[in-house]
């Protein structure tokens, strides 16, 4: 479980996050929905680290992340995945070596169980033969997919999606879509979605939380969720 | 921009590459693609420069050399010029230019693009990824190209004066490149001050790449100031070494 307590975080005077509560629940899909430039992306590196917030504290299975040390998070870390907007595939390296790394620098195996862990991922998101490219040569849903791969392999508890559907087709929006599911099916990963595409929400959420201006202004289930709570961003996305 | 901030973000970094150093067995394999990458790309200049050098100072040397002067005289001026000044300056400037503009934009393009993120989000320290092997081999890397170059500039310099121009024996050459030989000044322009360079090309310009942000514009803004700052730091070194040193 994570658990998110009073966070704050300003950047250059300005108020990003301004006071999160929130619970993730194991086992389950909670979806952060809310316009562009709300915060949802900070939100997402205060919970692995990469934004310390000004006030407030996270909690991941009991260990607050305030004051620990490098390798402490670094430690804690790898139970977390995170898929970039943008994918954040490494350029200079290959699809599997892309997806090997972690596996690479972080346990003993051999190049030949390596190998065959990537092979495996690949099949799970559906990009089989695509091991020597570069990033460079695939669409961004592949790269998407990639990204995903690269994630799953060192079986994560959570993964944390920054906005897993933005600037893909339908079709590869719903491929993405299927695929967060079926990780929460068949390996039971803990989820966190943030997006403002209503549609990855409805397909996707257990829960949902609803962000505006840093607050969160609603929190239920999927069902819970009113046509009316979903105004907002209709008219915010419609006002740019 | 705040000096003193980016004095300071510069010195923390410094500190963590350091302290980096203790795992340079597992970063082995990066290191090793920073020494290739570094040799692939650096030497074909070194080579055109380090030619042009060596005829340079051969054809300033016989045209400002009176009848009064012993050419064996010249020859020596040119070697001392060379291996201590001549070489690794202008090697060095135009490193900075090379390697310090490319470090500061491949890393900086990984910053935009959320690369470097992604390391940390894999438990992977970026000092110890990518500025640590980048440093190591600036070290280790632009002494052995300016040892080659400077024999690459010698030997040039010699062909030119014996064979083209015919102005000198190879005998008084040789004995010009002996005459008040100093195994220090050796040391000095090949070893020492290179690798000075090296370090600080290498850890300036990924200093500046950690530190890009906002898009392309902040890409090629890292690209310029890392390729700016070693230059004038190299050639600061250039006096100080010189004067501590020798
Ligand atoms: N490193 C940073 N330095 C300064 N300001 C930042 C930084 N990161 C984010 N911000 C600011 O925080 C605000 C929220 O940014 P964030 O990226 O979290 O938005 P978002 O909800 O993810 O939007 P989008 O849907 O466009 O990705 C923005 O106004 C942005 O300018
Ligand atoms: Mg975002």
């Amino acid at each position: 479980m994570i658990e998110i307590k009073g966070v704050w975080k300003y950047f250059e005077g300005k108020e990003v996050l301004r006071g999160i509560n929130l619970k993730i629940e194991d086992g389950m899909t909670t979806v952060v929905l809310g316009p562009s430039g709300q915060g949802k992306t900070v939100l997402l590196k205060n919970i692995i680290g990469l934004y310390k917030p000004e006030r407030g504290e996270i909690i991941a299975d009991g260990i607050s992340l305030n004051g620990l040390k490098k390798r402490e998070l670094f430690e804690l870390r790898k139970k977390f995945a995170f898929i970039f907007q943008g994918s954040a595939l490494f350029d200079f390296l290959t699809v599997d070596e892309n997806i090997a790394l972690y596996l690479r620098m972080h346990t003993k195996m051999s190049k030949e169980e390596i190998e065959k862990k990537v092979k495996n991922v690949l099949k799970v998101v559906g990009m089989e033969g695509t091991e020597q490219l570069y990033p460079e040569e695939l669409s961004g849903g592949m790269k998407k997919r990639v990204a995903i791969a690269r994630a799953v392999v060192f079986s994560p508890k959570y993964i944390l999606y920054d906005e897993p559907t933005t600037g893909l087709d339908r079709e590869n929006a719903r491929v993405v879509n299927a695929l967060i599911n079926r990780l929460k099916r068949e390996y039971g990963v803990t989820s966190i979605v943030v997006t403002h595409d209503i549609d990855c929400m409805e397909t996707v959420a257990d829960r949902v939380v609803l962000l505006k201006e840093g607050r969160i202004i609603f929190m239920g289930k999927k069902e819970e969720v009113k046509e009316s709570h979903l105004d907002y961003l209709y008219e915010m996305e419609e006002g740019k | 921009m705040d000096f003193f901030t980016a004095v300071y973000e510069a010195s923390v970094l410094f500190v963590e590459t350091l302290s980096q150093l203790r795992r340079i067995y597992f970063y082995r394999r990066q290191i090793v693609e920073q020494f290739y990458s570094l040799a692939v790309t650096t030497l074909p200049i070194a080579s055109i420069i380090a030619v042009f050098l060596g005829l340079g100072s051969t054809v300033q040397a016989t045209y400002q050399t009176s009848s009064l002067t012993p050419r064996y005289f010249a020859a020596n001026v040119i070697f001392k010029t060379l291996i201590i000044e001549g070489t690794p300056i202008v090697l060095g400037l135009v490193l900075a230019g090379k390697i310090g503009g490319s470090l500061a934009a491949e890393i900086g393009s990984m910053k935009i693009s959320e690369q470097i993120d992604a390391l940390q989000s894999l438990s992977i320290d970026p000092v110890g990824f990518l500025v640590m092997p980048r440093v190591i081999a600036g070290l280790i890397m632009v002494p052995i190209i300016t040892i080659y170059a400077n024999l690459v500039a010698m030997f040039s310099s010699f062909f030119m004066s014996t064979v083209i121009l015919n102005w000198i024996t190879p005998d008084e050459y040789i004995s010009g490149m002996r005459m008040n030989f100093k195994v220090f000044e050796m040391y000095f322009g090949n070893i020492i001050k290179p690798s000075l360079c090296g370090l600080i090309i290498a850890f300036i310009g990924s200093f500046f790449g950690l530190r890009a942000k906002g898009g392309a514009k902040g890409v090629g803004i890292a690209s310029t100031t890392a390729v700016v700052v070693s230059a004038v730091i190299v050639v600061i070194l250039d006096y100080f070494t010189g004067e501590l040193l020798l």
